[in-house]
C-alpha cells in the first residue's frame, strides 16, 4: 500500500518547525539578532536622540534608521538557518530527502517568524528611545509585514547561494545590498508616511510587487541555489 | 519495496580537471553489489552520484521502479543513502531526527513506527540528544536513515564503520532483507568490511573491474 504523501506546505512547515525546535534549544540566531539590535538601538538613541536634530528632519531620518537596524539585525541572524546546515553537515541529509523549494520555503517561513519577533521588540523600543511618534500604526504594521516577507525570502535564498562558499558572511552582505535596496527604499518611504499618519499606496504597491517577484524567483531557482 | 533497478552508464568524475574515476557501468536489479577500492579512489563520490547528491562529469544514472524511470525528485524517496559524512541535528533526539526527515520527505511519521525502525538498529527512543551519541550509535542512526523511507534502492557507504558485533549483525540483517527485494550497493575499502555481496566492482584509478566475490 502506498503511504499518503504530505503536500509542499506540510513539508516546508516541517522544516520551519524543526528550525524553531533547534532555535528553542540553542537560541543562537535570536541571541545574535537581539544583541545587534540592542547595541544599534542604544547607539542610535545616544547619537541622534531626541535632542540631536530639528523635528522636521526627524521623520525621514527615523524611518531610515529603523530600517537600517532591521536590515542589519536580519543580516546578522537570518542567513544562519542554511549556513548552520552546512556547518553541522546536516545539509547533505536534507538534500537527500527534500527538494530545494521545500527547504527554502520552510527556512524563509522560520526567518519571517524570527523577523517578526525582532520587529516586535525593536520597533517599540526604537519609538520609546527616540521619542518617535507613529500616527498610523496600521500603516506601519503593513510596511513591517511586507518588508519582512521580502527580507526573509531574499535573505534565505541568498544564504542558500552562499552557504557553501568561503567568507560567506561578507559575501552575503555584499550580495544582499543591491538585491535588498529596492525593498528598503520603498519600505523607508512608506514608514515616513506611516509616521505622518498616511497610508502611502505607491511604496506599498512596490513592496507587494517585490515580495511577489522574490517569491517566484526563489521558488524557480531554489533547486539551483541549494542542490547543485 | 517495488521491483526496481539501478543502472550506471559510463560514469566518470573529475575535480578541477583531475580525474577521480571513469568508465563505471553496471546494471543491478536485485542483490548486493560491493564497491571496493583504496582510499581516495572515489567510492564515496560514486555513491553520492548514484544517490543524486552530486552530478557526474560524464555518464548517466537511471533508476527504474515498476518499469518506469524515476525523476531526480522521485529518487529522493525511492533511493536510500547513508555515508560517513551524513550528520544529524545534534540538539534533537534520534527519534526527532528521523521524524523530521520523514516529514521533510513528504511522509507522515508515527512514534511507534519510528521506534520500531530505531530498535531494528539497536537504538531506543530515549530522550538522549544525538550530540551525546557515541560513534557507533551515530552509525546505527545512519543505517536507520538509509532505510527510513522504505526505498527501492539502498546505497550504503562504509556501513560497518564504528559498529560493534551487534551493530554489524543488524546491518547484515537489514541488507539481506533489502537485497531479496531490490538492489543494494555497499562501499568500503575492503570486502571484509561489507555484508556478503553477490557482485564486486573494484575501482582502481581510472579503470574499474567487476566480477564475483572470491570465496
Amino acid at each position: 500500500m502506498t503511504p499518503t504523501r504530505l503536500g509542499f506546505w506540510s513539508r516546508a512547515w516541517a522544516v520551519c518547525a524543526k528550525d524553531a525546535a533547534q532555535e528553542g534549544k540553542r537560541r543562537i540566531a535570536l541571541g545574535s539578532i537581539l544583541f545587534f539590535a540592542a547595541t544599534a538601538l542604544a547607539l542610535v538613541s545616544y547619537a541622534v536622540g531626541p535632542f540631536g536634530l530639528p523635528a522636521d528632519a526627524r521623520a525621514s531620518l527615523d524611518a531610515a534608521l529603523l530600517w537600517i537596524i532591521l536590515f542589519f539585525s536580519a543580516a546578522t541572524g537570518l542567513p544562519r538557518a542554511l549556513v548552520r546546515e552546512e556547518e553541522t553537515g546536516t545539509g547533505l541529509a536534507l538534500r537527500a530527502v527534500a527538494p530545494g523549494a521545500v527547504v527554502i520555503a520552510g527556512k524563509a517561513a522560520f526567518n519571517f517568524l524570527l523577523f517578526l519577533a525582532i520587529a516586535a521588540l525593536s520597533v517599540p523600543t526604537f519609538a520609546v528611545l527616540l521619542e518617535w511618534r507613529i500616527e498610523s500604526s496600521a500603516a506601519l504594521v503593513a510596511v513591517v509585514l511586507l518588508g519582512g516577507v521580502g527580507l526573509s525570502i531574499v535573505s534565505t535564498f541568498l544564504s542558500a547561494l552562499v552557504a557553501r562558499a568561503g567568507q560567506r558572511n561578507v559575501l552575503f552582505l555584499v550580495v544582499s545590498f543591491p538585491l535588498l535596496a529596492p525593498l528598503l527604499l520603498p519600505a523607508i518611504a512608506a514608514t515616513v508616511a506611516a509616521s505622518q499618519g498616511s497610508f502611502a499606496a505607491a511604496p506599498l504597491r512596490v513592496l507587494v510587487a517585490y515580495d511577489g517577484a522574490a517569491t517566484c524567483a526563489a521558488y524557480l531557482l531554489a533547486g539551483a541555489a541549494w542542490e547543485d | 519495496m517495488a521491483s526496481a533497478r539501478i543502472e550506471a552508464v559510463d560514469l566518470s568524475k573529475s575535480f578541477a580537471g583531475v580525474p577521480l574515476f571513469g568508465g563505471v557501468s553496471f546494471l543491478l536489479d536485485r542483490g548486493v553489489l560491493a564497491v571496493t577500492g583504496p582510499n581516495g579512489s572515489g567510492k564515496t563520490t560514486l555513491l553520492k552520484i548514484l544517490a543524486s547528491l552530486m552530478r557526474p562529469s560524464t555518464g548517466t544514472v537511471r533508476v527504474e521502479s515498476e518499469g518506469r524511470e524515476l525523476s531526480r525528485d522521485e529518487r529522493r524517496s525511492r533511493v536510500g543513502w547513508s555515508g560517513p559524512d551524513l550528520a544529524f541535528y545534534p540538539e534533537l533526539t534520534a527519534e526527532q531526527n528521523l521524524a523530521f526527515f520523514r516529514r521533510a520527505a513528504g511522509f507522515a511519521s508515527e512514534r511507534h513506527d519510528l521506534r520500531t525502525r530505531l530498535a531494528a538498529v539497536g537504538l531506543d527512543g530515549s530522550g538522549t540528544a544525538v550530540e551525546h551519541f557515541s560513534t557507533g550509535m551515530r552509525q546505527r542512526l545512519r543505517i536507520a536513515f538509509s532505510f527510513l523511507l522504505d526505498p527501492d534502492v539502498v546505497l550504503l557507504d562504509e556501513p560497518m564503520a564504528g559498529l560493534d558485533a551487534d551493530g554489524r549483525e543488524a546491518v547484515h540483517r537489514a541488507v539481506a532483507s533489502a537485497a531479496r527485494r531490490g538492489p543494494v550497493i555497499a562501499a568500503a575499502t575492503d570486502l571484509e568490511d561489507l555484508p556478503p555481496a553477490d557482485e564486486v566492482l573494484e575501482i582502481r584509478g581510472r579503470e574499474t573491474v567487476s566480477g564475483k566475490p572470491k570465496p
